[in-house]
This record gives structure tokens, C-alpha cells and sequence, in this order.
């Protein structure tokens, strides 16, 4: 039985027009046996930068604290907030420093960054758990129920939804894929992160 | 007779004196003062800047970050921000250390530093270059201004020995007798930090060697707790805040050929 | 030293019987049609073997087999299950009726229990009733009729996708209205092009060409939706009775 396994959980970001939606399920597990529905698993970084720790969930805890200190440090020096790219590949060098004997972890990000002009720019990213990045522009996925995630997202996606739509759009495929899962599900949480605001929501689903 | 024991910090001289560490405060008492006050709602932190001059680009002090133009006042963590006077780049050195300090015991414990713990580690760490290694001590003297649940509000002091102590109100850098003496005059135990303000805004412009008192010559910040969160608020001054102040306070000294110009 | 010579641990050989074929299909019950549809890439690993083997077979005029997994026993399965529906035509004097065919496949299926065919079949046609109908098996013979069943590699990309848009799981009806409780045929094609477009996207054994059996019940309206279709194929020879067609679309090859 894989490690990536043992406690269950996925995670999923989209993008839309002018904005990103991140979502994950609630399940923590051990093995078959569940633990707890309250498990979360999105962190803010930054006001406008989300980060999705699927996997080992002593690691999510660890990795969490881990990226708190470095940005924390980054913030401190820099004088300023650190950008989602530039998050990014803090996350990725995170976990190559463990090449050979990794967090078992495959982080997904996402959030808003600011172009030079001023504009907003949507930004979605994820790693495998030796950090290698994935830029995609239209979403990712991680966690057990990855491939079922592929699935839904592939055919519900469509460009430039606006915040309302791609809350819908994700929060379908979320709630669809996990249902498909044994290791996820319990409880789904969305983040829709806007220039101007973040808005959370838990949604309704199978609790089995 | 002394000068054959300054080579070392690691040996003592026949008086029991370590000459190193009393030339890095010797060293101190030329750079710029740093002064701070502990007030019952909050601690005050003001320093004179030393490297100034026309030529020197402060585009990014001017709108970046927190403010501050990176050379007497730091923010060392959400709850402490540190006041150093000495070498600019033992400073530095110092800064980054008690950084990493506060983001390590934040990793280990989930909890913001204690500023007296802050303080222990600051001086663990120089006491240990006064008594291994043969290295030289840091020529840094630091005030920390910060505040935790446990002791609220509080300003330590450390020099290059590894010593500390708290203080209700203190100076380091040059003229630092004259501050301290007139702290002691004017300071009350209950004070509150709109009148603290006050009063480290006076006694900087009777200590300072500049004529003038303004934005280019003094770097200012306050600790508080915020009233809704009740976590604290570090906020250190940008310039056009610290110009603000001192209209406000009614210290803003003018240049003698400006008045000449409108004249 | 000379004395210590290196002895290797006995390893055991074996010849593996079976292989995975990759690719993947997918059917689904409407009122009075059903449709089943296969991917045509068959590939071992990395490799395509070829860019067109079909994996979807018509039994009789009200019944389609659709078969996945490893090519050579579901090649050899089709043959089988053909003879035995010829010796029930010459017995019989008519066609085998679907929920039998479903239940002999289960009877072959489990006579093989200790040396399955490795297959997953999904059986789709019209019932003795006149709705379409869909069974699906596991290797060995479990089976089911559903409305609607993915199976093969990308099985778990698809199947939720279904769930979703077949079953209106996870989704509420607007107040006042409800969920239809069957789709009609045109939503039920552009469901099946998009799960097997989206399917290609996301996994490498999936693409090449898509292969699309519609079988409709005897009198139904839903056959004249399809001439309007682009590359349609009757199979069947008369108006009167089931009929089968079939649509063909390309599917990215890489």
C-alpha cells in the first residue's frame, strides 16, 4: 500500500477570468478507517496566494509550518509579499532539498499576481513530491482521487469562467470525483480568490 | 601594558578587563542614537541616521515594505522590532541571526518568540564570540522593542559583551548620557504611548547632532496591540509619516535658508 | 579469494498469459435507444500496436458487445458468444432476447473462473420491452444492467464525469422542475464524444479514432436525429424492427 495513501485527501485548482478557485476534501483517514472530517488541508500563504497539501498528513502539517517560516523570513527581508511564481519555486526547491527521501506530499497552488502594468493575472501551479512544477493554465490536480479529478475537470472546464461559474465548475468536480474515491470525500472546502476578496465556502455533499 | 592583551578577546587582561568588548562599545559611542521608551500601551523606538546625504537612493524605502531606511530600525518578527547602534554590518549579521531565531522558535512552539528569549539568544550567541574562537565580538549594541502575552510590552538592551537588561526607558550610540539623564527626568511609570511619542521626539531633538529634525535624520517606530485582534502592531514610520509626527508634535525645524527664501 | 565464488539466487520464468490492450469503453441507456462506444487504439506499454481495432461488435439487431482488456481473449469471446447465439437462432427460430444474452455471457464468463477471460464487457441494446439497456460484467461474470457504464483504462476519468451528467449527481434540479429521468439521443452523442475527448486528453492509452453503435428500438423517433448526423452508417437492412447504426470520429493520435 502506497504511503501517498495511507490517510487519503485530494486537493484541485482551477482557473477563471481574473480569478482562481482552489477546493479539497475534508477526509483524514487511516487506511479505510476515517478519523476525522474536519481535516484541512488549503493554507493561505499570502492574502492573494492559496497552497493545497495532499498526502501524508504528518508532512502536510510539517510542510505547512515549514513554508510559514520561509516566507515569513522572504516578507521580513524582501519588504514586501512574495509572489505566486516566486512561491512556487520556493515550494519546488522545498522539495528537492529531500530528493532522496521526500515529503510525501504533492503540493498545488494557487493564486493572483500582479503584472508591472498593475493587471491581475490568475495563477495555478503544482509539484510532484520531489517538486518538480507543473504551470498549467488551465487546472491541476492531486491526491487519491487524482484521476477521477482529470476526468470531471476535463470535461466541465471551459476558459475564462467568471467567479461565480468556476465555483460551480469546480465545486462539481470535486464533489463527483471524490464521490468515486473511497479515500476522499467527507466534507469539500472551496476557495475562490478574487483580486479584491477570497471567498470560502463548504459544501454539501455524501458524508460516506 | 594593556596593548599586549588586545589582540585576543579570549584572554583576559592583568586588571580582569577584556579590552575587545570595551573597544566595540568604544566603537558604538560614535554611531547614531537610538533611543526607547516602554510606555503602559506600547514601547516607542527612535534613531538618528548617519549615513545620509543627497546622493543616496531611498526610492525603495520611500514606498516599499514597512518603512524605515534598513540601517538603525528593523522588524525582527511580527511582535519585536530591533533598534541597532555600531557596525552597520555587524548589525546586519545580527538582524538576520535574531530573524532566524524567531521563525525557528515559531516552527518548533507555533508561538510568536518572547522578547526576552529573543534577547537570550541574541546575547548567547555574542557572549560566545567574547569567549571561543578568537574571532572579535560584534561592535553592535541593540535595543528590543516587543511585546508577548506573557510580560506585555517590554525594551531590552544588549551590547557586544552578551549581557542584556531591561529598561522603562534607555539610550545606546553617541550622546546616550545626556538622553539617559534627561529620560530620567521626564519619564513617569503609567506613561501612555501618545505622550512616550512625545517624549522621545523631544529628547531626540536635544540629543541629536543634526540642527535640523526631520524624515532624513530619523527613523521612528511604534509596538502596540491592535484593540480587535489583540495582537501586536509593529509599524515602523515611513518618511512623509515621520514629517506628519513632527508637525503634529511641533518639531519640525526649518531649514535657515528656506525661512531666508519666503522671507 | 579464491575460495568464494559468487551463487546466484534460483529465479523462477514463467510465461504470462495475459496482456493489457490499453483503450476504453462506454455505453448508455436512453428511453427507447442505447448507445455503446470504444476507442480504436490498441497499444502493449508505450506502443501502439495499431491505430484502428475494434472493440465494438454487433450480436444481433437489438444487441452490441462491447469488449475491453486484453484484445485476445475479447477477440476470441465475441467469436464464442456469436456461435452460441447462432446455435440458439437455429434452435429457436428467433434472436436471443438481451437479458438472456447478458445472462449466457455470465455462464461463459464463469465457466472460465479458474482462467478468466481477462475482459470487461459491456453489453447495450433494446429489451423485450422496447428501452435500452445496458449490462456490464467483471471477468468473471458479475453483471448488472445500469443506465449508464465506462470501463477500461479510463474507466475512473470517465465514470464520475457520467455520474454527473447522466445521474445529475451532485446537482439539484431548479425549484419547481425535476431532472429528466432519460436524455435524449443528441445529448446522449455529445456526452460520449466529450468523455472520450477529454479521456484522450488525459490518458495515453486512449485516442486514434472513436467508434460509435447506436441501437434503437422498433418504431422510435430518435433514429431521425441521426440521418441528420455526419457519417452515419445503418447496419441493419430494414426500416421495420431494431436498427443499428454506427458513427465514426477521429480522436487525436498522439
Amino acid at each position: 500500500m502506497s504511503i501517498m495513501e495511507l490517510n487519503g485527501g485530494s486537493v484541485i485548482a482551477m482557473v477563471g477570468k481574473d480569478c482562481v478557485a482552489i477546493a479539497a476534501d475534508m477526509r483524514l483517514g487511516n487506511q479505510a478507517l476515517g478519523i476525522s472530517s474536519k481535516f484541512e488541508r488549503i493554507f493561505p500563504v499570502t492574502d492573494r496566494i492559496y497552497l493545497g497539501l495532499p498526502g501524508l498528513a504528518t508532512d502536510v502539517a510539517t510542510l505547512r509550518e515549514r513554508f510559514r517560516f520561509r516566507v515569513n523570513m522572504y516578507t521580513i527581508k524582501e519588504e514586501r509579499e512574495i509572489q505566486p511564481e516566486t512561491f512556487a519555486h520556493l515550494v519546488s526547491s522545498t522539495l528537492y532539498e529531500h530528493r532522496f527521501g521526500p515529503y510525501f506530499i504533492e503540493p498545488v497552488m494557487a493564486g493572483i499576481s500582479k503584472t508591472p502594468s498593475g493587471a491581475v493575472k490568475p495563477f495555478i501551479a503544482a509539484t510532484d513530491l520531489i517538486g518538480c512544477l507543473n504551470f498549467a493554465k488551465d487546472f491541476v490536480v492531486a491526491g487519491t482521487a487524482s484521476t477521477k479529478l482529470y476526468g470531471v475537470a476535463e470535461g466541465l472546464w471551459e476558459p475564462d469562467l467568471e467567479p461565480e461559474d468556476l465555483f460551480e465548475t469546480i465545486s462539481q468536480t470535486l464533489l463527483n470525483a471524490t464521490d468515486r474515491d473511497a479515500f476522499s470525500g467527507w466534507g469539500c472546502i472551496v476557495h475562490i480568490i478574487t483580486k479584491d476578496k477570497v471567498v470560502t465556502r463548504t459544501l454539501k455533499g455524501r458524508m460516506d | 601594558m594593556a596593548r599586549r592583551y588586545d589582540s585576543r578577546t579570549t584572554i583576559f587582561s592583568p586588571e580582569g578587563r577584556l579590552y575587545q568588548i570595551e573597544y566595540a562599545m568604544e566603537a558604538i559611542s560614535h554611531a547614531g542614537t537610538v533611543l526607547g521608551v516602554l510606555a503602559k500601551d506600547g514601547v516607542v523606538l527612535a534613531a538618528e541616521k548617519k549615513v545620509t546625504g543627497k546622493l543616496l537612493d531611498l526610492s525603495a524605502a520611500k514606498d516599499g515594505g514597512y518603512g524605515g531606511s534598513g540601517e538603525k530600525i528593523y522588524l525582527l518578527n511580527s511582535n519585536v522590532i530591533g533598534g541597532v547602534a555600531g557596525l552597520t554590518a555587524d548589525a546586519n549579521s545580527l538582524v538576520n541571526y535574531a530573524r532566524t531565531a524567531a521563525q525557528r522558535h515559531l516552527l518548533m512552539y507555533n508561538e510568536d518568540i518572547p522578547v526576552e528569549l529573543l534577547a537570550q539568544r541574541m546575547c548567547d550567541m555574542k557572549q560566545g564570540y567574547t569567549q571561543f574562537g578568537g574571532l572579535r565580538p560584534f561592535g553592535v549594541s541593540l535595543l528590543y522593542a516587543g511585546y508577548d502575552p506573557h510580560y506585555h510590552f517590554q525594551l531590552y538592551h544588549s551590547d557586544p559583551s552578551g549581557n542584556y537588561s531591561g529598561w522603562k526607558a534607555t539610550c545606546i550610540g553617541a550622546n546616550n548620557g545626556t538622553a539617559q539623564s534627561l529620560l530620567k527626568q521626564e519619564y513617569k511609570d503609567d506613561i501612555e504611548v501618545k505622550d512616550a511619542i512625545g517624549l522621545v521626539l523631544r529628547t531626540m531633538s536635544k540629543t541629536m547632532d543634526s540642527t535640523t529634525l526631520g524624515s532624513e535624520k530619523l527613523e521612528f517606530a511604534v509596538i502596540t496591540l491592535d484593540p480587535t485582534t489583540k495582537e501586536p502592531k509593529a509599524k515602523i514610520y515611513k518618511p512623509a509619516e515621520i514629517d506628519a509626527l513632527l508637525q503634529k508634535e511641533g518639531l519640525m525645524k526649518k531649514e535657515e535658508d528656506a525661512e531666508m527664501a519666503t522671507a | 579469494m579464491p575460495d568464494m565464488v559468487s551463487i546466484a539466487q534460483p529465479i523462477q520464468q514463467s510465461f504470462n498469459p495475459y496482456t493489457e490492450n490499453g483503450g476504453t469503453i462506454l455505453a448508455i441507456a436512453g428511453a427507447d435507444f442505447s448507445v455503446i462506444a470504444g476507442d480504436t487504439r490498441q497499444s502493449e506499454g508505450y506502443n501502439i500496436q495499431t491505430r484502428y481495432a475494434p472493440k465494438v461488435f454487433r450480436l444481433t439487431d437489438k444487441a452490441v458487445l462491447a469488449v475491453n482488456g486484453f484484445a485476445a481473449d475479447g477477440n476470441m469471446f465475441v467469436k464464442k458468444v456469436r456461435q452460441r447465439l447462432e446455435w440458439y437462432r437455429h434452435a429457436h427460430a428467433k434472436d436471443m432476447p438481451i437479458r438472456a444474452i447478458a445472462r449466457l455471457i455470465q455462464t461463459m464468463l464463469y465457466a472460465r473462473r479458474f482462467f478468466p477471460y481477462y475482459v470487461y464487457n459491456i453489453l447495450g441494446g433494446i429489451e423485450e420491452d422496447g428501452t435500452g439497456a445496458v449490462y456490464s460484467f467483471d471477468p468473471v461474470g458479475s453483471y448488472e444492467r445500469e443506465a449508464c457504464r465506462a470501463a477500461g483504462a479510463a474507466q475512473s476519468l470517465v465514470q464520475p464525469f457520467l455520474d454527473n451528467q447522466i445521474y445529475f449527481k451532485n446537482q439539484t434540479p431548479a425549484p419547481g422542475t425535476s431532472f429528466p429521468a432519460h436524455l435524449p439521443l443528441q445529448t446522449v452523442l455529445s456526452l460520449v464524444i466529450d468523455s472520450f475527448t477529454s479521456a484522450t486528453e488525459r490518458h495515453i492509452e486512449v485516442g486514434d479514432g472513436l467508434e460509435i453503435y447506436v441501437v434503437v428500438a422498433k418504431g422510435s423517433t430518435s433514429a431521425q436525429g441521426l440521418q441528420n448526423l455526419r457519417g452515419v452508417q445503418e447496419l441493419t437492412a430494414t426500416d421495420d424492427g431494431e436498427r443499428v447504426f454506427v458513427v465514426r470520429r477521429e480522436l487525436k493520435k498522439d
